[in-house]
């Protein structure tokens, strides 16, 4: 049971067969037999023993008096040692009972405490495991139940069978190689898990990855394979008897999330999508997960997919007898729209979409036949899109571009297609002298691409983390040109986290900043601060310092995998240590306390030899949070003007052209 | 007789002919005897031959930025009527006769300011303004009319010497006023209750443009907290967003450095109308009505897209 072992099995186990409430509990398990809950014990008993030995006093007292009545002293210390014993084993048998109680509560505790971690300050607002989870369990219950069954044991399957379909390419080397470990290890590590024999649903993963290496015997490197292994794990979770699989998805799957999830507005969210599951279009359920692996990010991308998609609902959209096309299609587009919700909340541009083609719906003529009135909307779908970004684009550029003179020095954050193409347009085609610093930002880095796409032009680029923004300040620069995720009615600009830092220092410098954004991004909302409306993105971006950007990380779930494999490498040490104990109890009553300090210095060591990364076991730090927000909010006193397709305006103006364009648009 | 027509000659005599007629109406004007001189047969040949007026006439004034707004203004006129009637003769006899309208309303609006902004004036209160602006002096002449006894101390305004101007028509009035150089504003602005400015454009932004020398008197006003007026008429509210002075479209722009012999004449230079931006300004008083700097750019969406 050496430490090299525990690491391998761990590695071995791959994430889709991994029930999560399983490990829940284990974790929850482990996290008993550390620090408070043992505290606790070792108070009580130290208690009772005092109560032990004035029990004792009072057991001489009555040895004396049965003395006195003529029984003899070995007799009774014969008598008393088997009641001593009779009532240890009933203490036993008690602190077990206690202890289990305890462990339940701690259950609850850490449930709530560490799988559902917040900060205080935005627990309001939905954290992507939420999200992913919701995600998962819907997508699941939507793609073809052969492949996907939900298990009772958990969530993961889908996760494999979605690799099957080809829909995403899996890409970590680390499942691969995980899979590819000689085979003896993953069996000296199958005895060693029935020895620890936590629970039969582990055991039952378990087997099932053995299996799954067994069936792998070659070693695989390629995508190919990992497909491959990724079949025969979703096919032998079928084939399994041990794996139970349950019916009734509604119920198996709200369950699993509620045992990680405290919100109750998740859970009955999510299962009354799994009610409407029928009704979820393919088309939709693939864009959710893209979105959700934020393989389309930025607002308008996401809402042109969006439009894409219900042209395709739209096309497949049959009317139900006995009501009408515009009646019906905008409620089956909720439905659409609940679960896309789900992936990331919807952007403003998505909402200003969903808002116009609602309307649009509701006015088509009910005589009008399906076949018509769908072709109309798929074209006004088209034309929306066409007129709302494509030639409002064109237009804002040649806004921009009156402001832009020879020679000028611009500042742009992250990326954002309508600046690169202003620069691009005024440097290239109207031939002005152009030098952009790009500045970026941890943990998304999308000013690289930003940079990349201006460099392949021939443009002067200089790139910069947000770190150094005062610097850049101070770099004789011209203007801030600013992309926007929205601008709310109160003139404020919301958009990626650290544009309000940008403003604010170009602001004191007196640079004039400008802001490019289509009306489309112009959102009814008033708001005063980032914390009442945000998102939060994954906070375990924040904590390992990787080059490679997260966007791609995400998109191949390395992250996610990543994340299970610590998971599963500290389960197995806690699993360990508990072993251990439990052998250490056994050998004597005496040893516990001498096993505790082991236990310890174990935790110390792990500490100090660690040495890595502070933030990786945020998850089990009872007072470290990490936020990752994905938006700020810019005050308008900070932005000197908004260019829209209408023309310039001062942030003052949103409402005003939401008020004056809401018949039109 | 068409090929004689010279759209900046038609304006430079309105503009002579009227001493009552400021640049935007001047600018209609010329472009409504335009209509009606070269009769244009189709609704495309209109929007062509005001275009090419209109950039013409940008082009030979050096002074552009209000005339743009009376451009705009009446090129969102054309542009609507031709939508809105079909029959093209109907809608150019509408085209010329609601031309005249415009200047017609125009010279009513500053009777309309004057009565709305009354009631920034008060007794004993001593106003400072800046430039000569007929919007401004209305608003004085009628508070005098209504027998409030305030002051006024006009700055000379160089280098056009537009205070001097000011000043005579003020004392005709018998209001008590004193001129003072441009640059004694920052001295006497704390015993000064308000500041009262003309505009020639107003900005989408809500800043406006003016003769130079305003953008210092609102940063002083500022500084001090006086509040700091703009009176102007709505039509000169222009479809344009400097952010600065440098932005605007003006001649001696920058600043000239070369050098001269010695002997010769010390010219001034530099620019002649400077750009205020919105946050040093209180409040509009225009014939819309009192309006926040922010407003302007409401009544601009709302005259171009409704």
């Amino acid at each position: 049971m050496s430490e090299n072992n525990t690491e391998k099995q761990a590695s071995l186990t791959p994430p889709p067969v991994e029930p999560p409430k399983e490990q829940t509990d284990e974790k929850n398990s482990k996290k008993d037999e550390t620090t408070p809950v043992v505290a606790d014990g070792e108070k009580k008993l130290s208690n009772k023993e005092l109560k032990e030995l004035k029990k004792q006093e009072k057991a001489a007292k009555r040895a004396a008096k049965k003395q006195a009545s003529g029984i003899s002293i070995e007799q009774q210390q014969q008598q008393a040692q088997a009641k001593r014993e009779k009532k240890k084993q009933q203490q036993q048998r008690e602190l077990q009972k206690k202890e289990a109680k305890l462990k339940k509560a701690n259950n609850q505790n850490t449930n709530t405490t560490q799988t559902v971690k917040k900060t205080s300050l935005f627990s309001h607002l939905e954290t992507t495991e939420e999200r992913r989870a919701s995600v998962l369990a819907i997508t699941s219950a939507v793609s073809n139940p052969k492949t996907s069954r939900i298990t009772a044991a958990g969530l993961m399957i889908p996760m494999v069978a979605s690799a099957i379909s080809g829909s995403r390419i899996y890409t970590t080397s680390s499942f691969a190689k995980s899979i590819s470990t000689p085979q003896n290890g993953s069996k000296s590590n199958n005895v060693t898990r029935t020895s620890t024999a936590s629970s039969s649903t582990t055991q039952a993963s378990v087997n099932v990855i053995n299996a799954a290496a067994g069936a792998t015997t070659t070693p695989t490197t390629d995508i190919t394979s990992t497909k491959d292994i990724a079949k025969t794990l979703a096919t032998i979770s079928l084939d399994s008897d041990e794996y139970a699989v349950v019916p009734g998805i509604s119920s198996i799957v709200p369950r699993t999330m509620e045992q990680n999830f405290e919100s109750q507005q998740l859970i009955s969210s999510v299962k009354e999508l799994l009610l409407n599951k029928d009704l979820i279009h393919p088309a939709i359920s693939l864009l959710t997960t893209n979105i959700a692996h934020y393989k389309i990010v930025g607002s308008i991308p996401r809402c042109i997919a969006m439009l894409e998609a219900f042209q395709i609902v739209i096309n497949d959209y049959q009317t139900p007898k006995g009501t009408t096309l515009s009646r019906n299609l905008t409620n089956y587009l909720s439905h659409q729209i609940d679960i896309l919700k789900k992936a990331r909340p919807l952007s403003v541009t998505m909402g200003n979409a969903i808002r116009w083609l609602k309307q649009e719906i509701s006015h088509i003529d009910p005589s009008v036949s399906d076949k018509v009135a769908k072709k109309e909307l798929c074209e006004m779908i088209a034309q929306f899109a066409k007129e709302k970004i494509e030639l409002a684009d064109q237009l804002i550029i040649e806004n921009a571009s009156h402001h832009i003179e020879d020679a000028t020095t611009i500042v742009v954050y992250g990326s954002s297609k309508v600046i690169a193409d202003i620069i691009i347009h005024n440097a290239l085609t109207l031939k002005k002298n152009i030098k952009v610093i790009v500045v970026d930002s941890r943990p998304l880095f999308e000013g690289r691409s930003m940079a990349n796409k201006l460099r392949k032009k021939g443009i002067n680029v200089v790139y910069a983390l947000i770190t150094s923004l005062d610097a850049v300040i101070n770099m004789n620069v011209d203007y801030v040109l600013l992309g926007a995720h929205s601008i709310l009615s109160n003139g404020f600009l919301y958009s990626r986290a650290g544009t309000a830092m940008i403003a604010m220092s170009a602001n004191r410098r007196n640079i004039p900043v400008l802001v490019c954004c289509e009306s489309l991004k112009f959102s009814q909302r008033v708001q005063l601060d980032s914390v009442t409306y945000n998102e939060l993105a994954d906070p375990n971006d924040l904590v390992s310092v990787d080059f490679k950007s997260p966007v791609e990380r995400l998109a191949n779930e390395g992250a996610l995998l990543k994340q299970f494999i610590k998971e599963r490498k500290e389960v197995k040490k806690k699993q360990e240590e508990i072993s251990n104990k439990s052998k250490g109890k056994a050998n004597n009553n005496g040893g516990k306390n001498g096993n505790k300090k082991n236990d310890v210095k174990d935790v110390n060591n792990n500490e100090e030899s660690k040495n890595v990364n502070v933030l990786d076991d945020w998850q089990n730090l009872q007072s470290l949070n990490i936020v990752n927000i994905l938006y700020d909010l810019t005050p308008p006193e900070y932005i000197k003007k908004v260019i829209t397709e209408f023309g310039s305006l001062p942030p003052s103006s949103v409402p005003v052209i939401l008020r004056e364009y809401k018949g039109s648009a | 007789m068409s090929e004689g027509f010279s759209i900046t000659k038609t304006y430079l005599k309105f503009l002579e002919e009227d001493s009552e007629m400021t640049m935007p109406i001047a600018a209609i004007e010329a472009l409504v005897t335009l209509l009606r001189i070269k009769n244009p047969g189709t609704a495309a040949e209109v929007i062509n031959s005001i275009k090419s007026a209109v950039d013409e006439l940008v082009k030979t004034i050096p002074n552009s930025v209000s005339l743009r707004a009376g451009c705009d203004i009446f090129m969102r006129f054309v542009l609507r009527n031709l939508h809105l009637y079909g029959d093209w003769e109907s809608c150019k006899k509408h085209l010329i006769e609601n031309g005249q309208l415009f200047v017609s309303r125009a010279k009513s609006s500053r009777e309309k300011i004057a009565e709305i902004g009354i009631d920034f004036i008060t007794d004993d209160d001593i106003i400072l303004v800046h430039g000569f602006s007929r919007a401004v002096y209305s608003l004085l002449s009628h508070a005098a009319n209504n027998l409030i006894r305030f002051r006024c101390v006009i700055t000379e305004t160089r280098p056009s010497n537009q205070g001097e101007q000011l000043y005579k028509l003020l004392a005709e009035k018998g209001i008590p006023v004193t001129l003072v150089v441009d640059g004694a504003v920052g001295s006497i602005i704390d015993k000064v209750d308000k500041v009262f400015v003309g505009a020639e454009g107003v900005a989408e932004s809500g800043g406006i443009i003016n003769v130079i020398g305003t953008y210092p008197v609102g940063v002083l006003a500022h500084n001090a907290r006086k509040p700091f007026y703009v009176v102007t008429e709505s039509h000169k509210f222009v479809r344009m967003f400097p952010l600065s002075s440098d932005d605007l479209p003006m001649e001696n722009k920058f600043l000239d450095f070369t050098r001269r012999p010695s002997d010769s004449e010390i010219k001034v230079s530099g620019p002649t109308i400077d750009y205020t931006s919105q946050e040093y300004i209180t409040a509009l008083i225009t014939d819309l009505g009192v309006l926040t700097p922010s407003a302007v750019s409401e009544e601009l969406i709302k005259m171009w897209y409704d």
